[in-house]
């Protein structure tokens, strides 16, 4: 019951074509050009592409330090859990507007967010333009769920952990950060944008992920007044902080292609 | 020519001629003879095991009893001992009103004279026909005719002493999809006029020999009255690719229903995903004609197709027609033919019925998967072919989980003769049926390991699938055929068809739009569609007028009309208490046709014959939607859910077919014709001009029937189709959607033959290039369609073979009754089935079989289905889905499939007296 390959043009090749009209020919692409016009002549009736994966990675930003009003913080750890991922070809990718998505990451990866690179996984996909995406950070609630839950083995969205500074005050802080999606059946980030003229089995899908923005909302010097050591968990204003900033900056999605 | 008579000949003839101008002397004398007229007549079956490329003909002396029963019978001209045991077996059979002499009954002998034309006969020349009755072609090949007698009013006969019967036009198509005359047209012309001589036998003595003119008469024996036969006749093809499926191939490769008869037609491929409840899924030669939007479905000239049903537009359920009494099957694929109405976009199929032999009949059959099924069925002897009553129970526990189904039929008809040329038939049929239903699963589940093939999801969701059908049906045929060859028809019919199903294709992804904060409970569809309705054919065909020797032609008028009430409602039911969580269809819709049409017949001398008109169907809707103009919650301060509005509109197209026949064995035909598809009521705007879904069908092909010692056909055609608006299924509603206008282009090759007496070939190639031109735009909300422009149409098989044998021999002499034996094969072939978002199908190969033995009154038979043991598909889709058979659902597009039937074996016991 394999997927069979059929011949004949698929989305992705369209959108191949549009890149290559803007670069200089070379002898690859001239054979890659006859080969695209026996595509072409093989394409009436063709019934479109079939589903294929292409590497899905996360970027990080680095562990600091940097500055959050007058403090600057340094990031130790970063986890964030992240999945499932959806590419939807909507420009405002919600359940309702995205009920056959464009590609797909049905699993929930912990990522370090302090790495340069780190892999993810498999993004499932169909030919298409992905114009946008949503997505959980680890604690999905779908309509079969009476509640949210947790899939990853970290249990929460992220866990930040690091330092703050000032005036040679140090502040250490434990953030379990849990953001859950406001209405069953609806991911925690909707409307993400996300665009790319095609994809293809030749594509890469970087997602950018940025904790040290998600810090910059949290109030250190209100932290600081109760004490030096501080473990931030859910009900928290500093969870409430980061948790927020989680979703309005959500990663950033780049996609590079063979 | 005559032979030349010879001085002994002249002798008898003088002496015949004496006695027979005595006998008029003493009928003068004595009270008028009034001849027997028969009231029931059997047609004879032509004998394949003695085929032959040149007509033959019996002439039997047959005595009538004072009580109308056939007493002796004897040949007085023989075509073999095959061909006049067939025709003897079939006049014994026949019954009359008995000859009468002032009022008294009297035993007579006449003579029946069959004729059985070859099995592939080229059309018989018009010019020996009397002048003002054309030529009466003889039916191809593919027409089952060719085992019946065909008129013997044929001028070639010797003219009895007796009565001249009244010859008859060939019988002309009262509808395109009722290829078999009623049984008034195979019922002989009585003979009431027929003077004598009628040798009178005294009543009080009716085993008394009859005086006859000798042992073996010839033409002209004094006291022997001719009483035609007019055999069956399917109308005169429309194109070449206007398949009669005669009983040879209808009975080669064993079948559970009706439905499954359809195979054997040239590029229909049918399944049964939904079980034994819901109607058959039919593809047509480049067609996924679903449930029958495609296809016009009669019984005997009486529509089946239902308007606007909620689960598809045209739904046809031949689930109450029992293949038993399936007499032919007349496929007709294109629209060419001012008949063909409502749904008649990839062609028009009907179902002629009739039972051949006589009798009692008891069929059990058991085996696979707690299978059993009990059929009871009576022809009467002496009666018509299409009087029967028949009733089949049957049950299964399914080949797989939730897959049990219960059914039970009962169809019966009665033919009838008047006086004047009157006739009639009864039909009446009622059948309910319950299945359970397994759903479909995802190709990655089963893969996995997460579900059995064969299984359903472990969920109470598909636990709960099940459709239920039920349908009373009444139907009525009165035909009336004059002097002067005219023939007349009225038809009315009326049915009650109820369906209900509760089917589950995606899930747990519904939103409720009463209610939009429930979701997840499950996407357990529920449709109900009640449609009571009824409707008449009338039509009036002209005899043939000759202004010239070389040009002779034919006018058909007619109406036809249907009236429907249905019913409908969709809901959304959260499992397993079946408790509603959201609505989604509730209304009422009256639907109304109105067809008028006429079809127009010339023939240019003996090598070219036009026929087409037009046709033109007004339609009428009363649309009541409860749920029109649904608004959001917030709004129902201010508004009111409800939605009535009417909408009429015009179909109207022409339909034209040219076939010329260069050569004895050659007929060539081009034909082309507009049909139409009449919408969804639910889609209609008020006012709105209904928006038929157009067809154009143009078609070219040849039919070859070379005279050699053996029967064969071939035909071959090019066609293409242009629909206006076509319909796939859309599984998150479980229903058919618009996805815009389609193109298919394609080929077609049959062949049927008997290279042998002992055995039948039947075989088809179809190909078919069939795209969307223009399926619905990118929106704003869907930018990323389904469809594209130039993409094959899902769900049409591109390549469509298939493949009949059937042997049938005697092989050894037990006691007074041969021991016959019976093989059969039937295999298909689909080539993958383009599938929505750029995926695409298995191939798919299957073989059935079956084998039989039969002596005397009792036949042991096995039939095997899926005989190489494939785990097929029955049916294919893509689309989303989630059974939370993973932590995470995908909102990828996936395969999914409704599962075929494994190898299944069934055995027989049919018990015939």
């Amino acid at each position: 019951m394999r997927e069979r390959s059929q011949p004949g043009l698929r989305d992705s090749d369209r959108g191949r074509f549009k890149l290559r009209e803007r670069s200089q020919p070379g002898p690859r692409d001239s054979k890659r050009r006859c080969l695209l016009a026996a595509v072409l002549l093989l394409a009436c009736g063709s019934s479109g592409g079939e589903p294929f994966s292409y590497p899905l990675a996360a970027v990080g930003a680095g562990a600091g330090p940097f500055p959050v009003g007058d403090w600057q913080v340094t990031l130790t750890r970063a986890e964030v859990a992240i999945g499932p991922i959806y590419l939807c070809a909507t420009a405002a990718a919600s359940p309702d507007l995205c009920d056959v998505a464009l590609g797909e990451f049905t699993e929930v990866a912990v990522v370090d967010a302090l790495a340069p690179v780190a892999e993810i996984g498999e993004l499932h996909a169909r030919p298409g333009e992905p114009r946008s995406a949503m997505l959980d950070y680890g604690i999905s609630w779908f309509t079969t769920q009476s509640r949210p839950e947790a899939l990853a083995t970290l249990g929460h969205s992220a866990r930040l952990t690091g330092t703050a500074v000032r005036d040679g005050a140090s502040l250490s802080f434990d953030a379990l950060v849990d953001v859950v999606p406001p209405l069953r059946g609806s991911p925690a980030l909707v409307g993400v944008r996300a665009h790319s003229e095609f994809q293809d089995e030749g594509s890469r899908l970087e997602l950018r992920l940025d904790p040290r923005a998600w810090l910059t909302g949290v109030d250190f010097d209100a932290l600081a007044a109760s004490g030096l050591v501080h473990s931030i968990n859910p009900g928290d204003p500093a969870h409430a902080a980061i948790a927020f900033a989680m979703t309005t900056q959500p990663p950033s999605f780049r996609w590079t292609h063979d | 020519m005559p032979p030349a008579l010879t001085p002994a000949r002249r002798v008898r003839c003088g002496a015949a001629l004496l006695l027979a101008a005595l006998t008029a002397r003493s009928a003068a004398a004595a009270p008028a003879v009034q001849a027997p007229r028969p009231v029931q007549q059997v047609e004879a079956a032509y004998p394949l095991a003695a085929a032959s490329s040149s007509p033959q003909r019996v002439e039997l002396l047959v005595t009538v009893g004072v009580d109308g029963g056939v007493g002796e019978v004897t040949v007085a001209s023989s075509a073999g001992p095959a061909f006049d045991a067939a025709a003897i077996a079939a006049v014994r059979q026949w019954r009359f009103t008995p000859a009468t002499q002032g009022g008294a009954p009297v035993a007579a002998r006449i003579r029946v004279p069959f004729v059985f034309p070859p099995p592939l006969a080229e059309p018989a020349p018009p010019a020996p026909v009397p002048s003002d009755i054309p030529a009466s072609p003889v039916p191809a090949a593919s027409s089952p005719a060719p085992t019946r007698p065909v008129p013997s009013a044929s001028p070639s006969a010797p003219v009895p002493a007796a009565s001249s019967p009244a010859p008859v036009a060939p019988a002309p198509s009262d509808s395109p999809t009722q290829p078999v005359p009623s049984a008034s047209t195979s019922a002989p012309v009585p003979t009431a006029s027929a003077p004598a001589p009628v040798a009178p036998v005294p009543s009080d003595s009716s085993t008394q020999p009859v005086p006859s003119a000798g042992s073996a008469p010839s033409p002209g024996d004094e006291g022997v009255i001719e009483v035609s036969t007019h055999g069956r006749r399917p109308p005169p093809p429309r194109a070449a690719s206007d398949f009669v499926l005669g009983p040879e191939v209808l009975n080669a490769a064993p079948k559970q229903s009706s439905g499954d008869m359809l195979t054997r037609a040239p590029g229909v491929y049918v399944s049964r995903p939904e079980g034994d409840a819901v109607a058959h899924e039919i593809y047509l030669r480049g067609f996924n004609a679903a449930h029958g939007q495609d296809i016009e479905f009669t019984v005997g000239g009486a529509p089946i197709n239902q308007i606007s049903h909620l689960h598809g537009q045209g739904y046809a359920d031949l689930n109450f027609i029992l293949p038993e009494v399936v007499r032919s099957i007349r496929v007709t694929e294109g629209v060419y033919d001012p008949h063909q109405g409502d749904f008649a976009v990839a062609g028009s199929i009907d179902f002629d019925l009739g039972v051949a032999q006589r009798g009692f009949l008891l069929r059990s059959t058991g085996g696979s998967f707690g299978t059993f099924r009990q059929l009871a069925m009576w022809a009467p002897r002496g009666q018509s072919e299409e009087t029967f009553a028949a009733a089949a129970i049957r049950r299964s526990s399914g080949f797989g989980m939730n897959r049990g189904a219960l059914s039970g039929t009962g169809l019966g008809q009665f033919a009838f003769t008047g006086p004047g040329g009157l006739a009639g038939k009864l039909m009446v049929a009622a059948h309910a049926a319950r299945a359970g239903m397994a759903g479909v699963l995802r190709n990655d589940d089963v893969e996995a390991g997460r579900v059995g093939f064969y299984d359903r999801y472990p969920d109470p969701g598909a636990g709960a699938q099940s459709a239920s059908a039920a349908r009373g049906q009444l139907g009525l045929e009165l035909t009336h055929r004059s002097e002067t060859g005219g023939r007349t028809l009225f038809a009315a019919h009326a049915a009650l068809v109820d369906f209900h199903s509760r089917e589950n294709f995606t899930g747990y992804l519904q939103r409720s739009m009463v209610m939009p904060a429930w979701v997840g409970r499950g996407d357990l569809i529920e449709q109900q569609n009640r449609d009571l309705g009824g409707g008449f054919r009338l039509s009036h065909r002209t005899g043939w007028w000759r202004p010239a020797r070389w040009f002779a032609a034919t006018l058909e008028l007619g109406s036809s009309a249907r009236i429907h009430r249905v019913r409908q409602a969709q809901n959304l039911l959260q499992a397993p208490s079946n408790e509603t969580w959201d609505h989604r269809v509730d209304a009422e819709i009256l639907a109304t046709d109105v067809g008028l049409f006429a079809d127009l017949e010339l023939r240019f001398g003996k090598y070219v014959q036009l026929r087409g008109g037009a046709r033109a169907d007004v339609l009428h809707y009363d649309i009541d939607d409860h749920l029109g103009n649904f608004i959001a919650p917030y709004q129902v301060a201010s508004h009111l859910v409800g939605y009535r509005r009417t909408a009429t509109g015009v179909a109207a197209g022409p339909r034209v077919a040219l076939e010329v026949t260069p050569l004895p064995w050659l007929k060539t035909f081009v034909a082309y014709g507009q049909g139409y598809r009449s919408p969804q009521a639910r889609q209609l705007e008020e006012g709105e001009r209904a928006p038929f879904t157009k067809v154009h069908s143009v078609e070219g092909g040849v039919r070859l029937a070379p005279r050699w010692r053996r029967p064969v056909e071939l035909t071959a055609a090019g066609y293409g189709t242009f629909l206006a608006q076509d319909l796939a299924f859309d599984p998150e509603e479980g229903r058919l959607e618009k996805i815009g206008p389609t193109r298919r282009s394609g080929v077609v090759a049959a062949l049927q033959t008997r290279p042998w007496p002992w055995l039948q070939v039947s075989t088809s190639v179809t190909y078919v290039h069939a795209i969307l031109t223009a399926p619905p735009p990118a929106t704003v909300e869907d930018p990323n369609p389904a469809y594209v422009a130039g993409q094959l149409l899902p769900y049409v098989p591109p390549v469509v073979v298939r493949l009949d044998l059937g042997v049938s021999k005697d092989l050894v002499q037990l006691g007074a009754h041969p021991l016959a034996m019976r093989l059969g094969g039937g295999f298909n072939y689909l080539s993958a089935r383009p599938l929505p978002y750029g995926q695409s199908s298995d191939p798919l190969y299957l073989l059935d079989a079956s084998a039989s033995l039969r002596w005397s009154w009792i036949e042991l038979g096995v039939e095997a289905y899926n005989l190489l043991a494939r785990r097929y598909a029955a049916s294919v889709y893509s689309f989303v889905s989630d059974w939370g058979t993973t932590p995470v659902p995908s909102r990828l597009p996936a395969r999914h499939f409704a599962a075929g039937p494994p190898l299944s074996v069934l055995g027989t016991l049919t018990l015939s007296f």
